[in-house]
């Protein structure tokens, strides 16, 4: 007979070991692509189907965390994209950055009250394509850096410059709009 | 001599610490005499923090474990089950995989079980193949009770009988209110993943009534979409009860379900 364990007795699963810690995190990130809890919730459960027939292949991976980041945007740019039917939107505008004054950024007397900030920081994202919202999220949000992006997005790091500027001129003007 | 330009080229690196000492140096002279890259920084850090601040609505209930439970179906399965996991993922199972897997329910008195274990009462769950009755009504009529005294901390034995290793099997428990599961106090609902072997499988259940009122114990044992449930009464008495199940629970009580 066998003597069954009690929850949180047994052993996960390689994969189950491998990917629990990371979920939270992932929906995190789904999130905030998607903006709402049940495309997070969809967009990471078919990561995972994705990535359960290619678990020995995750053993090997040295850094799991950006790894399944990366699988994650691919497949958000993959098929969420198309579900939502929003358009790509790719900004090369490198010079953008380049041109960068002070004025141009946000400055202190924006701040507004605490939660009137965040909620119309929010407002502000959400309306973002999902190019910029993806970018300001790993890199303002997650604190990836620009190098690592560059891998991890398969672009070159004055592109995600240039990007990541624009998107928070977008919010910027936005905010604006809203005062 | 950093001018103004060049420092707002690299003030993400300069808020984040990412800088080279020397390039870190020059920003520090630079902002020491510039008050509108100072308040820009200001401004900056400012900004990162809102998006930071920005909530998350959280997953829905379980949403991690069903998560991992649904990839590692998926496979088993051989299906894409594509967008419809909220929606009821057990639809998408009830396939080749499982056809002509049975399931039953079924509780006997302590003195049949397989095994035993002092005062433990035990109900039985039952996982066969191509077993065919009509038990379930039977057993919707006979839901096994069980009486412990308050206060009292007994075992309750749970036996799930399979006729094949089942891999990846998940255990609901949803507990009374007058009843605690020792070591789990405060949680009336408990699910996470097992694998059956081929036979007796058992789950020992430490108990604590905490009041004196009756209670439903469901136990859910769910496999490639299929559940089956066992249903145990939990009579809290204010004195010692006697360790025997109740009368007329000899023998198969429990309920067959065909997967379709």
């Amino acid at each position: 007979m066998k003597i069954l364990p009690f929850p949180g007795k047994e052993p996960a699963s390689t994969f189950e070991t491998l990917v629990h810690p990371h979920i939270n995190y992932l929906y995190r990130l789904a999130f905030r692509f998607c903006g709402n809890q049940e495309d997070a919730e969809d967009l990471v459960q078919d990561l995972l189907i994705k990535l359960y027939p290619k678990r020995a292949e995750l053993e090997k991976v040295e850094k799991l965390r950006p790894w399944m980041t990366t699988s994650l945007y691919r497949m958000f740019v993959d098929g969420y994209r198309k579900k939502t039917r929003s358009p790509l939107e790719l900004i090369d505008d490198e010079t953008a950055f380049y041109e960068t004054t002070v004025s141009d950024d946000f400055t202190p007397d924006m701040v507004l009250a605490e939660d009137q900030r965040i909620n119309e920081i929010q407002a502000a994202f959400n309306r973002l394509s999902e190019d910029h919202r993806v970018l300001l999220t790993l890199h303002d949000i997650e604190g990836y850096r620009l190098v690592e992006l560059e891998s991890m997005l398969d672009t070159p790091v004055g592109t995600l410059k240039s990007r990541i500027h624009r998107a928070r001129a977008r919010m910027r003007d936005m905010l604006a709009g809203n005062r | 001599m950093m001018n103004c330009t060049d420092f707002q080229n690299h003030i993400d690196e300069y808020c984040r610490a990412d800088l080279s000492p020397e390039v870190a140096a020059d920003s520090e002279v630079h902002l020491a005499s510039c008050s509108e890259c100072a308040r820009a920084v200001d401004a900056h850090n400012i900004f990162l923090a809102s998006l930071k601040a920005m909530p998350v609505d959280g997953p829905s209930e379980g949403f991690a474990i069903r998560a991992l439970r649904i990839a590692a179906e998926s496979e088993v399965a051989g299906q894409n089950v594509g967008h419809h996991h909220r929606r009821g993922f057990m639809v998408g199972f009830g396939s080749a995989a499982v056809a002509g897997l049975a399931l039953w329910v079924v509780a006997i008195s302590p003195q049949q079980m397989p095994v035993t274990s002092g005062s433990s009462e035990m109900a039985r769950v039952g996982v066969v193949t191509n077993v065919a009755t009509n038990a379930d009504k039977r057993a919707d009529k006979r839901i096994p009770e069980f009486s412990i005294a308050l206060n009292e901390q007994r075992d309750i034995k749970l036996a799930f009988f399979s006729s094949e290793d089942l891999k990846g099997a998940t255990i609901t428990l949803q507990m009374p209110e007058n009843v605690a599961l020792v070591g789990y106090e405060g949680q009336r609902k408990l699910v996470w993943k097992t694998n059956l072997a081929k036979g007796d499988n058992t789950l020992r259940l430490p108990i604590m009534a905490t009041s004196v009122t009756g209670g439903l114990l469901v136990a859910n044992i769910e496999y490639m979409g299929k559940v089956k449930t066992l249903r145990v009464n939990l009579s809290v008495g204010v004195t010692d009860v006697a360790p025997d199940v109740a009368p007329g629970l000899s023998g198969r009580v429990g309920f067959e379900m065909r997967v379709v």
